[in-house]
């Protein structure tokens, strides 16, 4: 009974990101004027599968100078906690709801942090440090956020009701540039573009996680894009009105577009975006929805 | 009762190792089980709030801070002087002597007899302000912003010059 349990929370968030990546490459290749993915399966539909079975037979290197421990254990946090970041849907006490998404973000971090120091490389080590300081940064974005979406939604027993559509329009609106750091942060957390200097694929090889092959990095691949499902179905429960899969799926396009589109910022700028832009814009913001909360 | 007692033993067991291991990575490794732990402890107590935000804080962030602090800078491992001087077995045998009533129920050890100065009096803890109506978070936020407000201004502003401080620091360095 609990593995029924668990097969069916697994695997919808794995079959999700499987075509997520599939998702991913044809509307990338779509905005870039070329044919993504098409002679696997019909229409490419097999083609994350293969992938998967690609790196499921390669040659896992286990570097012989890396902490081995650490080495080992990284890919496997970063992978469990994106799949107990599912569960915070499910939780109904929804008042523990955005704080136990803020804990798991930041145990997130360790995942990365242990990546690139027990890898013993350095360039796998700058680019866990630029991580980490990257996702440490845009936490306090979350939070923000979350502050604001707190002042709205109580009843009379005080839990908070997280069904935001049963909150008036006028309210569902003013949330609106909440949802725009809300993105903001979750393509940071998840280190897409244009986040991803840590993890420049044309400078850094691929930064924190270069020196994993195989399942490894699979697993990383894995809570990468499950992370940005998840983020993106809280984005849809907390402003859209509902967690429906037509809007995560044009989050998703969203973030997709956004990586076709934008450059990466460099690391100042990214570190200056963090703390001078978004943390003091959602910061007034949420003195400004407490003031009209007080004020009517 | 059990379970809970040995989630106990298992906190001090985490805080002896932390200054047990040679290697100081390890040392944050435990000391980031101790407040996962710490957790469990807080949440089979019934402080839910208190849990999460204690994982928040101190792993997701000062554990961080400290695995920075070690992974930047190079300490030798041979120079770690409490070690070698052999003050943390003397740590360990006075942790031990002094807590020795949480290990009681594992080594079958009759407290009935011994001394008073190694037994706990009452573990029965009062809190003054609970109202059990409300949730463990409205209960904080009683105690915190009505019953104890001031004392919560004044923490406050010792942390703000806390802060303060920090920056002036910051800052003369690089003038001189």
């Amino acid at each position: 009974m609990i593995l029924l349990t668990i097969i069916t929370i697994t695997v919808p968030i794995l079959l999700v990101v499987a075509f997520t990546t599939l998702f991913e490459r044809q509307v990338m290749a779509s905005m870039q004027r070329r044919m993504g993915p098409q002679t696997s399966g019909i229409g490419g539909l097999l083609q994350p599968f293969y992938d998967g079975l690609k790196l499921g037979v390669k040659e896992p290197i286990l570097p012989e100078l890396s902490a081995s421990g650490a080495f080992s254990t990284a890919p496997m946090i970063a992978f469990i906690l994106s799949q107990v970041s599912l569960s915070i849907i499910f939780i109904s006490d929804s008042s523990y709801q955005g704080i136990i998404l803020m804990a798991l973000s930041s145990l997130a971090v360790y995942g990365v942090l242990l990546a690139g120091w027990a890898s013993n490389s350095k360039y796998a080590f700058l680019g866990a440090l630029r991580s980490v300081a990257l996702m440490v940064s845009y936490e306090l974005g979350f939070g923000a956020v979350l502050l604001s979406i707190c002042l709205f939604l109580t009843d009379s027993t005080g839990m908070k009701s997280l069904n935001f559509a049963d909150a008036s329009p006028f309210v569902q609106t003013a949330l609106l540039p909440l949802l725009l750091v809300f993105l903001i942060c979750i393509l940071a957390e998840s280190k897409r573009i244009p986040f991803d200097l840590p993890e420049a694929e044309a400078e850094l090889v691929a930064g924190f996680n270069v020196e994993y092959s195989s399942l490894g990095f699979a697993l990383f691949f894995i809570a990468e894009y499950a992370n940005l499902a998840i983020l993106s179905a809280i984005a849809s429960i907390y402003f859209l009105g509902g967690f429906s899969a037509l809007k995560i799926i044009t989050l998703l396009f969203g973030f997709v577009w956004v990586r076709g589109t934008l450059p990466r910022y460099r690391a100042d700028s990214f570190m200056r975006t963090g703390w001078k832009a978004l943390l003091p814009f959602s910061l007034a913001l949420f003195s400004f929805y407490a003031s009209f909360d007080l004020i009517f | 009762m059990y379970l809970e007692h040995s989630f106990i033993a298992l906190l001090a067991f985490l805080s002896i190792t932390i200054s047990w291991t040679r290697n100081v990575f390890m040392s944050l490794m435990y000391s980031i089980l101790l407040y996962i732990n710490s957790f469990v402890v807080l949440l089979s107590l019934g402080f839910e709030f208190l849990a999460i935000i204690n994982v928040l804080v101190y792993v997701g962030a000062l554990a961080v801070l400290f695995l920075f602090v070690t992974m930047l800078l190079e300490i030798p491992s041979t120079e770690l002087r409490a070690y070698y001087r052999g003050y943390s077995l003397l740590a360990m045998f006075g942790f031990i002597s002094v807590r020795l009533f949480w290990f009681s129920d594992f080594f079958n050890i009759n407290l009935s007899n011994i001394p008073s100065g190694f037994c706990e009096g009452s573990n029965e803890i009062t809190i003054l302000t609970f109202i059990p109506t409300l949730e463990s978070i409205s209960n904080v936020g009683y105690a915190f912003y009505i019953v104890y407000a001031d004392v919560l201004v004044l923490n406050s502003l010792i942390l703000t010059i806390a802060l303060f401080g920090a920056l002036v620091l910051a800052h003369s360095q690089s003038n001189s």
